[in-house]
């Protein structure tokens, strides 16, 4: 069986599908996306877990800055092929060769 | 007397608030690191570090005490995921119809404030796109018995069909309609039957004055096959 997929992570892969090369933080994501900010956190834990999503500190002097140095999201190579899949193109896959399901190459497999 | 009452709202009110308010961020700040303390060992300062950049950019001294309070609510549930076993055949994304249908009653907007009872049977695990649909689906079916039906509740009972599909049907005991006069599409918008045909599926709506409405939404793997063939036929006509 496939990855059990809520509908707020498919607003969080939505968001970072906009931008797949940008950089996207907490905050940000979460606004985005519509979700009270506690609940993305396990949502992008989970995504990162399962290799959708990777994670990288922000290159920043903090003192110069005078801020914090934020954790940027994106979404994975992987991550943005099975996006699209997840998001609508895995149907139009299943209708054009009906007898065949799809079965992607798999990330851990 | 009135000097006291000067002295309570002008002086002693502004300082206590004051205070208060000096002490939400450092509050805010042990939430954080409390929230952190419940991930796994490996990933604790990451977390600290990463919750406290974005605690900064919450605007607002009461606003970064929600932040942390939430973060820290959930931090359990974002340690379990980190812990879990990693799932395979991730691209092959299905989603939970069921939870899709029972979260619209958490959002008084999307149920338009109807009371809604739930009946849920042998649901299958359905294709991500379809979810989508049927739930957009459901929420503009309710948003129509709100408006039209004078009522204040409605149906929503989702049955799976064995081979894969699942039929769903939104339904009132209100007002009803002749759909020899009214517009087909008053039950459900355009778009949303579009959504619909175009993940496959079908809709219907039974009503008559006085008889209730029900909007009936069906898809299943086959439908697939049969859209497309029907579709080539139209465009060759």
């Amino acid at each position: 069986m496939g990855f059990r997929m809520t509908l707020q992570t498919i607003a969080v892969l939505r968001v970072l599908q906009d931008h797949p090369h940008g950089e996207h933080y907490g905050l940000e994501i979460s606004r985005a996306a519509e979700l009270p900010s506690g609940s993305l956190y396990p949502i992008l834990a989970r995504l990162e877990r399962d290799g959708w999503v990777t994670s990288e500190w922000e290159e920043l002097d903090e003192h110069e800055a005078g801020r914090r140095r934020r954790r940027y999201y994106r979404l994975s190579p992987d991550g943005i092929v099975w996006a699209q899949q997840a998001l609508g193109a895995a149907l139009k896959r299943v209708s054009s060769r009906p007898t065949q399901a799809p079965r992607p190459g798999l990330a851990g497999a | 007397m009135s000097v006291l009452v000067f002295l309570v709202t002008a002086v002693i009110v502004p300082i206590l608030v004051g205070e208060f308010t000096d002490w939400l961020p450092w509050f805010a700040e042990r939430m954080i690191a409390a929230a952190a303390r419940t991930m796994p060992s490996a990933v604790r300062s990451r977390y600290v570090e990463e919750w406290l950049a974005e605690l900064e950019d919450v605007p607002g001294k009461l606003s970064k005490l929600v932040f942390a309070a939430r973060v820290l609510v959930r931090a359990p549930v974002a340690a379990a995921a980190i812990r879990g076993v990693p799932a395979n055949g991730t691209g092959n994304a299905s989603a939970d119809l069921v939870k899709a249908l029972s979260d619209l009653a958490l959002y008084p907007a999307t149920t338009s404030g109807l009371r809604i009872d739930y009946a849920f049977d042998s649901v299958p695990s359905l294709p991500v796109p379809v979810v989508v649909a049927l739930q957009a689906a459901a929420t503009e079916a309710l948003r129509n018995v709100a408006h039209h039906a004078e009522v204040n509740e409605a149906r929503i009972h989702a049955i799976g069909d064995g081979r894969g599909g699942v039929s769903v049907t939104v339904a009132d005991h209100g007002r009803g309609f002749d759909l020899n006069i009214v517009p087909l599409n008053l039950g459900l918008t355009r778009s949303i039957q579009e959504r619909i045909i175009e993940a496959g599926g079908k809709s219907a709506i039974k009503s008559a004055p006085g008889r209730g409405t029900v909007v009936e939404l069906s898809w299943s793997p086959a439908g697939l096959t049969r859209q497309r063939g029907s579709a080539r036929l139209s465009s060759s006509s």
